[in-house]
């Protein structure tokens, strides 16, 4: 199973900083097949899944310090929560960071045991107003992931 | 236009949104937007060494989908909360419905809230994400 550094859990890592930019908003609600007026125009707001983007350069700008060695080969997406404090719009320039939240083990139907990793991050404006939260919820299996 | 806080009522569904035959080229279109390159979403021979028949579509993409099932009915910028569970994985050629329904109506933080449940099955019937959302609605004008 996966290595756990029970000191991080809890901590926040670095910030990292994103623009959220017009076109990117019109690229993923396109990519969603979202044709929502809300979507167009010179300010438009973020669509609801649309801080995924940011999720995938976390990595990089945050250099996030998981408290969890993952098996990436073993691991599952299990859930995504979003809390939604202040509407997200183009031109908005967010400062996150994130840290491991909560980590436990559990035993799973089919046998063998399957490791829960809770992540998340927070999102500030430039204002310094929080405006999300977004919690992912990994699972690490013993066995290969099966579908 | 969305709902209203007065005209919503518990239980009532909420209006289906549909994607007939998924395409890879929804999931190429989807991991640009997303930055989401995990190959087995679209590299063939990647996902079949993996061990799977073809390459699947990613999680959220299907969660995208029940996002603008759900924004359609309460305004983009009513959502307070949006939480999904992933569960049987979509292919290329598959159709998705999304659908759900209203479970809860009540005030609170000042604001007049619902809450739902949604859902995104399969042509089988099978359930691809499953979801709770919040939502804070204005009253009727």
């Amino acid at each position: 199973m996966a290595e756990i550094d029970k000191s991080l859990i809890g901590v926040w890592g670095p910030e990292g900083t994103m623009r959220i930019e017009l076109g990117k908003i019109r690229e993923f609600a396109k990519a969603v097949k979202d044709d929502n007026s809300a979507y167009r125009g010179d300010t438009p707001i973020a669509p609801p899944t649309f801080l995924m983007t940011i999720a995938h350069w976390i990595g990089d700008l945050g250099q996030t310090r998981s408290a969890v060695k993952l098996d990436f080969r073993r691991l599952l997406h299990g859930e995504q929560d979003f809390e939604y404090v202040k509407p997200i719009r183009a031109g908005d320039v967010l400062t996150f960071r994130s840290r491991t939240k909560e980590v436990f083990e559990k035993q799973g139907k089919r046998g063998g045991k399957m490791l829960f990793i809770i992540g998340e991050t927070e999102y500030k404006n430039q204002r310094g107003e929080v405006v999300a939260y977004t919690r992912n919820t990994a699972i690490e299996t013993e066995g290969a992931v099966q579908g | 236009m969305p709902t209203t806080f007065d005209d919503v009522k518990e239980g009532q569904a909420i209006p289906p949104f549909v994607v007939q035959n998924l395409s890879r080229t929804d999931l190429v279109r989807y991991a640009g937007a997303s930055g989401d390159f995990n190959p087995i979403h679209h590299d063939e021979e990647f996902a079949k060494m993996a061990g799977n028949p073809t390459v699947f579509g990613h999680g959220m993409l299907t969660a995208g989908f029940v996002g603008k099932c759900v924004t359609d009915f309460v305004g983009a910028e009513n959502l307070r909360r949006y939480k999904v569970r992933f569960a049987t994985r979509v292919w290329p050629g598959d159709t998705i419905t999304c659908a759900g329904r209203v479970t809860r109506k009540y005030e609170e933080a000042g604001e007049k809230r619902v809450d739902g449940e949604v859902v995104a099955t399969n042509q089988k019937g099978e359930v691809a994400v499953s979801g709770t959302f919040s939502a804070a609605l204005p009253s009727r004008a």
